[in-house]
């Protein structure tokens, strides 16, 4: 149904599915509350996992646009009960878009002691769409928040993406963000976390690939702002063609105890690796293309 | 119609000339050495017959009686002919599989391939090409890639390099099991047990040009009095 960008396999799986701005499904689960409502501009989810609820299977939450033109507005509110714990597999897939907008507004709480992984996989076609993200992250105390999002196939058009965390003491919050973007690919992405709890930690880890006049900006803030937080910023971007890259880690220390670091690589594929995979027979682009999703796999 | 023909083949970066009017031919079955002193320009003719970037190429490259000299690397891969390189590179996040399934078709010929040079398919299908593998299992890694493209002519780059005896022992079938599997191979070599035992025939290159051809024994002779770094497997 939503192409490449992947689709829940297990038509029972407890799920909510958003195609534009209407809600054509939703299952949910024992202990998992789902109150999604279509209105004029949008469509409005919230997941709830109810305390100490902790669920094996994971809740999709499949949205996107499946013809050429449309705008897709969406709230969603997620919040991991305290010692509850939950994997959300997010499948945005805008396979025939030419002139799609998509926009998300998203607060996802991790309250004490839960745990919520995020698995965000996007397909936007071959011409891109125009996405717009912005990210409230809470985790509570002893909460764990790790998050992943993938564009990696077809192209991406235009991403703005902005996400602002918060974690309290001994919480811990990860990030992975991997993107590749070609031609005229514009991918703009901003996290900060603010560490404010003691032995609160965080992670952010960027990779992406600019080829053939995409531009790529990440910047990956952490502010350490309670003793014994410990954050880390990691980009590796590689270049190819006229492609154009900004990564920009910051951190700020506002504790003195806090200890951050950060780790920034900028690079293009190595000639020879890509002859190799010529001498097998793959044309250049098969093997740029081949090295780069490599690369973005780690 | 030999299977690759190079006439009058000048090679040059920039200003530098590195080969000079080479000439050499592969029959189909045969297996042929190249062999001469470090830096005689044995690599770069390899890299240009394959279709290197960076090179300036002058002459004549058939490949099955067609001219192959302005089809880009990959095009002549589809051919049928490769090359082995004589450094691996690493791969970084590529699995062992896919790199060897990257010109091949059939798992099963691959896997069989990795067993060919010593690998365990099920040990390191998945493994990682980078920091998964030594300098030695990145070489067998690339023979099984080469041989899991089933070429009709494979250029052998110093296969034999940080091998030891024993290694060079199991090349040497595996060189002999290639051309039972349909590949005809030209062997650059320093190693004089290699060259002997598998060659047909073999040509000697110095300072980037082919000046004999002859019986493998002969050129490697010729090759040691001419000051080449030939080592037989015991030195």
């Amino acid at each position: 149904m939503f192409g490449p960008a992947g689709y829940h396999a297990d038509p029972d799986a407890p799920r909510v599915v958003v195609l534009e701005n209407r809600v054509v499904n939703v299952r949910e689960r024992e202990g998992l509350v789902i109150e999604a409502e279509e209105r004029e501009d949008g469509v409005r989810a919230e997941l709830v996992v109810r305390e100490g609820v902790r669920l094996e299977e994971p809740v999709h939450f499949c949205v996107g646009v499946p013809w050429e033109e449309g705008v897709q507005r969406i709230e969603t509110r997620v919040v991991v009960e305290s010692g509850a714990r939950v994997t959300l597999l997010s499948h945005c897939s805008f396979p025939r878009a030419e002139d799609v907008l998509h926009e998300m507004v998203a607060e996802f709480v991790v309250e004490d002691g839960a745990e919520l992984e995020v698995r965000d996989v996007h397909y936007h076609g071959e011409r891109g769409v125009r996405l717009r993200a912005e990210y409230e992250l809470e985790v509570g105390e002893g909460g764990r928040l790790s998050s992943e999002f993938r564009l990696t196939r077809g192209r991406v058009g235009e991403l703005e993406w902005v996400s602002r965390g918060v974690v309290r003491r001994e919480g811990s919050l990860e990030s992975v963000v991997r993107v590749m973007a070609r031609g005229e690919d514009v991918v703009d992405v901003e996290e900060s976390v603010r560490l404010v709890g003691e032995d609160a930690g965080a992670v952010l880890d960027s990779r992406s690939a600019a080829i053939d006049g995409a531009r790529v900006r990440f910047v990956g803030e952490i502010s350490g702002e309670a003793p014994g937080a410990r954050g880390h910023v990691e980009c590796s971007e590689i270049i190819r063609g006229d492609g154009r890259v900004e990564s920009v880690p910051k951190l700020r220390v506002v504790d003195p105890d806090a200890r951050l670091t950060h780790e920034a690589a900028l690079g293009t594929l190595e000639r020879r690796e890509i002859e190799a995979l010529m001498s097998r027979g793959l044309s250049e682009e098969e093997a740029v293309e081949l090295l780069v999703e490599a690369m973005l796999r780690g | 119609m030999a299977l690759l023909e190079v006439k009058d083949l000048r090679v040059s970066v920039g200003e530098e000339v590195i080969v000079r009017d080479a000439s050499l031919r592969v029959e189909s079955g045969e297996i042929v050495d190249l062999v001469g002193p470090n830096g005689s320009g044995k690599s770069t003719l390899a890299r240009a017959i394959m279709g290197s970037e960076g090179y300036e190429v002058e002459g004549e490259i058939r490949f099955k009686g067609e001219e192959i000299s302005d089809l880009p690397m990959h095009e002549r891969a589809r051919r049928g002919l490769t090359l082995c390189w004589q450094e691996p590179a690493r791969f970084d996040g590529l699995t062992v599989g896919e790199y060897v399934m990257a010109g091949c078709e059939e798992e099963e010929w691959a896997r069989r391939c990795l067993r060919m040079v010593g690998l365990d398919p099920d040990e390191y299908w998945e493994r990682e090409c980078g920091e998964g593998l030594s300098g030695g299992e990145r070489k067998r890694v690339e023979l099984a890639a080469v041989m899991a493209m089933r070429p009709e002519l494979v250029i052998l780059d110093e296969p034999d390099a940080g091998l030891d005896m024993s290694s060079l022992e199991d090349l040497a079938r595996l060189i002999e099991w290639m051309r039972e599997q349909g590949s005809s191979v030209l062997l650059i070599t320093h190693s004089r047990d290699l060259a002997e035992e598998v060659g047909d025939r073999a040509y000697l290159m110095l300072d980037g040009r082919i000046v004999e051809e002859g019986d493998p024994e002969e050129i490697v002779y010729k090759c040691r009095i001419c000051g080449g770094d030939l080592v037989c497997g015991a030195e």
